[in-house]
């Protein structure tokens, strides 16, 4: 199970992280926003869209 | 305890999600808290399986995006959610949803993901935007103050919803909720101190006003839904 951690991440990785979800995807992150805001996301994109609020929410972005 | 650290502080958040996920349903991984400026988010550092009668049926996932408030001093959570996705489709199922700062929604609410012929006439008739889909309304909760805590929700898992939990359920639930409580309540204090003094009197206390005398409440705790 491993304890509870804490981890430092930078901009540059949270980018990385951001391109590495759409690229599994397939999909734009404009794409991904109209599917949501549509109500109209499927499958694993419900846990993709909540990671990318994660990383929008830790660079400051007012929208993933 | 103000200008703890912020590592300090996230830390303790995920070992609080820790604590609670962990007595409650088995395979939960350990919270990780992921800090970038003074911004954190607290997650399970994985999904949460659920089970019920032995085979896997949902996923719990569990969010807290925090910030440091306007004095640096303390983390405070600008966001949430809870959300239960079925297996079988890998759609959420409900969604457990706070915004400390909403913009036209209530700031705690539950959106469902489910379907009701009559209340889609009902949207369809007030000409809603999107009258065929419920998981668009925000089922309002009480607002920031009496909103349910995590415990709440894990309870309604173990008791409603009957998945898979470890007998160590309960006392964590109890233990989580009335630390969650207290906050609520002393926030509350802060924000109704009138109306806490007078109660307090009406209970055989002595409470006398500070010098200042008491603060109004502040419209931002009658406002919130």
């Amino acid at each position: 199970m491993g304890p509870t951690r804490v981890r430092e991440l930078s901009p540059a990785e949270l980018e990385a992280r951001r391109g590495e979800i759409l690229r599994r995807l397939g999909v734009t992150l404009d794409e991904l926003t109209r599917r949501a805001e549509s109500s109209s996301l499927v499958g694993d994109e419900w846990e993709a869209w909540e990671e990318l609020e994660d990383i929008a929410f830790l660079l400051g972005d007012h929208a993933a | 305890m103000p200008g703890r650290d912020l590592f300090d502080q996230a830390q303790e958040f995920a070992a609080e999600l820790t604590a609670v996920l962990q007595a409650s349903f088995r395979d939960a991984p350990p919270a990780i808290a992921e800090v970038a400026g003074d911004r954190v988010v607290v997650r399970p550092d994985g999904p949460v399986p659920l089970f019920a009668g032995g085979e896997r049926r949902a996923t719990l996932e569990v969010r807290l995006r925090c910030e440091l408030d306007s004095r640096g001093a303390w983390l405070a959570v600008e966001s949430s959610s809870i959300t239960l996705t079925a297996t079988v489709d890998r759609t959420p199922v409900f969604r457990f949803e706070y915004l400390r700062k909403p913009s036209t929604v209530p700031s705690a609410h539950l959106q469902l993901h489910a379907h009701r012929g009559a209340l889609s006439q009902l949207l369809a008739h007030a000409e809603h935007p999107k009258a065929h889909d419920m998981s668009a309304l925000h089922i309002p909760l009480g607002g920031s103050r009496f909103r349910p805590c995590l415990e709440d929700v894990v309870q309604f898992l173990a008791e409603e919803l009957r998945v898979d939990v470890l007998p160590t359920w309960r006392a964590a639930v109890e233990a989580g909720r009335r630390s969650w409580r207290e906050k609520q309540v002393q926030a509350t204090v802060r924000d109704w101190q009138g109306v806490a003094a007078e109660t307090l009197r009406e209970l055989g206390f002595t409470v006398e006003p500070p010098p200042a005398g008491i603060p109004p409440v502040p419209p931002r705790a009658v406002a919130d839904w």
